[in-house]
């Protein structure tokens, strides 16, 4: 369970997040929806810990604890996973080798024994069948001459050999084509059960009918002005965001 | 003899000189030795104000100089051995020399007595017929100014025209002992006509002595030939490692020289390459792993001295604590060395607010139909990327070795032979910190 309570944060020296609540019980999907600028992607990020979000006031809990005091690591190994709008390309690092890492550091930060590589090996095989991410993508350095679709299936990829419990997806659907779109809203909807959240933010509802959601907020200027069912993603299709753009921060 | 100008020598200069006159007064060689030793005398260590030095200054960095070392006993010796382990899964057939003296019952020729013809340089010192000058003018080389005076043995190693040698070939280099001392070791290695040889070249000794060694490697290669030479500077965390190659190159022959440098407390690794014929091609490459109070030096000198050669030298170093590196790439095209094709790049990684990396190319043309080009870049981990793998659970160093692993091994993987490019990536992992992988 994920509480955001008055979360306030900046980069160098702007304002971007200005109040932040909301809460997401496990199981649940919310949507994060706004026009751009209005600081959707930097949740994400304050949410994953990136250094460069200074934390300005409010506080996050994840199951009770303090998420804000935790490394990116820890916070990984405490359930987070953000799946990012661009993901980088790390040559010289295999992308098997750093599954194997990654996994395995998680499993060793949480006292559970490490995969042997049979193991590892099976899992690797029946998951990145579902996601149609093919031995040769496998052996290639991480995301190295992968298409924007390969990259994005390729994260969530991650999130299924990682089953982290609070899955925060930042534009996921940006770049990618109806094909593309469908085989990674099967893949984050495999993953949908009761002891794992899902924020996902959006620009476009296009996503959310594939990815359908428990709870729609609309962000504007660093605040969540309007919050709604599913069918508020669909108004905002039809009437924009200009509604909120004049919101006061 | 003219008057020298007075200059106040250092410390290490007069112990240079001390040691020198110690040397046996009835040594056949004492004549070519007393020669090259003016050279050095004239000039002194190499300082700052030496354009060739000026990131390296000898008289700052070397306090003292050791007396020569004398032979060790054989299980110091053999514990020595253990150290230069490195292509030990490649099972080479090889040379060692412990102290700078030739050691015969730790080496082993099995497989290989028909492809080449090996003596120790001892044995031609020994009655006077040893050939010390004419490789370069030690006025232009301190290292060889000084290997000169006080080489005491090396391997003289032919590969036979035609020859595949079905193992590596590894010259060993290494100390033992706890007191310090100087090991000087002249290596001349000749490869025949459309031979096809891989020579190791491995210098190691124990952490926490401040033994110097001085090596001289001169390397010819005839026309045709194909080699592959890896050098592991592997020395003693306060030892001063001072090498120089010396490779001339015939027509068509295609030659790849890789330099691994950890060791050392101050380390210079000089390799003055001459194309003397057409055709040739060249990948010259390296990495260089400094931490601590390190300084390490790679210094190049390319000449293409005939048409049509083409050189292709790429470096990687990371600096970690407060080590200090050096590049120095020069690549010179004499008149008339139409098309050649030579190009140049040193990469940095500074992993510490301390560290320090100084990179100098420098071109010299003097043909006009030519392909020339250099880069040196420094910079930090990606911080993009650093956040990346943190974001999927790999803890903040275990993340930055990956990264400093996955950029130094770009160059190593460029050798084109996969058994030495997994001996020189466990090594590199070792030295990280990190574990040997199997996966």
């Amino acid at each position: 369970m994920l509480e955001i309570k008055d979360l306030c944060a900046e980069v160098d020296g702007q304002k971007i997040l200005n109040g932040i609540d909301l809460t997401v019980n496990d199981g649940e999907v919310h949507a994060i929806m706004g026009p751009n600028g209005s600081g959707k992607s930097t949740l994400s990020y304050v949410l994953a810990g990136k250094d460069e979000y200074e934390v300005t006031g409010g506080e996050v809990l994840l199951d009770g604890e303090n998420l804000l005091e935790m490394s990116p690591d820890e916070r990984a190994v405490a359930g987070v996973f953000l799946a990012f709008q661009y993901p980088v390309e790390i040559p010289g690092v295999g992308t098997m080798t750093f599954l194997r890492t990654a996994l395995n550091a998680q499993r060793k930060a949480r006292g559970e024994a490490e995969l042997t590589t049979p193991d590892f090996m099976k899992i690797v095989k029946e998951a990145s069948a579902k996601l149609q991410i093919t031995q040769d993508m496998l052996r290639r350095p991480l995301n190295v001459g992968f298409s924007g679709g390969e990259k994005k299936r390729n994260e969530i990829f991650q999130m299924a050999l990682l089953e982290p419990t609070l899955c925060v997806m930042d534009e996921t659907d940006s770049g990618l084509d109806i094909d593309a779109l469908r085989i990674v809203a099967d893949g984050v909807n495999a993953l949908r059960g009761p002891k794992r959240s899902f924020l996902v933010i959006t620009h476009y509802q296009r996503l959310l009918n594939y990815i359908v959601p428990d709870f729609v907020h609309v962000m504007s200027k660093g605040r969540i002005v309007r919050s709604g069912g599913k069918e508020l993603a669909l108004e905002l299709e039809e009437r924009g965001y200009a509604d909120y753009t004049s919101e006061a921060a | 003899m003219t008057e020298l100008p007075t200059r106040i020598r250092t410390k290490a200069e007069e112990a240079l000189e001390t040691h020198f006159s110690a040397l046996p007064a009835d040594d056949p060689m004492r004549a070519v030795r007393e020669s090259a030793f003016d050279v050095f005398r004239s000039n002194g260590l190499p300082h700052r104000r030496v354009e060739e030095w000026k990131y390296t200054d000898l008289r700052a960095l070397v306090s003292d100089v050791p007396p020569p070392a004398k032979p060790a006993p054989s299980a110091a010796a053999r514990d020595a051995l253990q150290r230069a382990d490195v292509f030990a899964p490649l099972k080479p057939a090889r040379v060692v020399f412990v102290n700078g003296t030739f050691v015969p019952p730790l080496s082993d020729l099995e497989g290989v007595t028909d492809d080449i013809d090996f003596a120790s340089l001892g044995r031609f010192i020994a009655d006077g017929g040893a050939s010390l000058e004419g490789a370069l003018d030690p006025a232009e080389a301190p290292i060889l100014a000084l290997n000169t005076a006080f080489v005491s043995d090396g391997a003289v190693l032919r590969i036979r025209d035609g020859a595949t040698p079905t193992r590596p070939i590894e010259i060993v280099n290494v100390f033992a002992g706890v007191m310090p001392a100087l090991q000087t070791l002249r290596h001349q290695i000749a490869v025949g006509a459309g031979a096809k040889a891989t020579i190791f070249m491995t210098f190691a000794g124990p952490d926490g002595v401040a033994y110097q060694t001085n090596a001289v490697t001169e390397l010819e290669i005839a026309a045709g030939a194909e080699v592959q030479l890896v050098t592991a500077q592997e020395e003693g965390d306060k030892a001063i490692h001072l090498g120089l190659l010396l490779p001339r190159l015939a027509a068509e022959v295609k030659f790849e020289p890789f330099v691994y440098a950890a060791g050392g407390l101050v380390a210079r690794s000089e390799i003055r390459m001459t194309f003397e014929d057409e055709g040739s091609d060249v990948g010259l490459r390296g990495v260089t792993i400094g931490r601590d109070k390190q300084h390490l030096d790679t210094t190049l000198v390319v000449t293409h001295a005939a048409p049509r050669c083409g050189g292709h030298e790429y470096f990687k170093a990371a600096m970690d604590g407060q080590s200090q590196g050096v590049f120095q790439g020069k690549i010179v095209v004499d008149p008339g060395a139409q098309k050649t094709d030579s190009k140049m790049m040193s990469r940095a990684l500074l992993l510490s607010e301390s560290a320090e990396f100084s990179n100098k190319p420098e071109l010299e043309i003097f043909a006009d139909d030519v392909v020339c080009g250099h880069g040196a870049t420094s910079g930090r981990i990606d911080e993009q990327m650093l956040f990346f793998l943190r974001s999927r659970g790999i803890e903040k160093s275990e993340a930055e070795r990956m990264l400093v692993l996955a950029f130094l091994a770009e160059a190593v993987e460029m050798i084109g032979d996969e058994a030495v490019v997994a001996a020189l990536e466990a090594r590199v992992r070792r030295r990280l910190g990190m574990e040997v992988e199997t996966l």
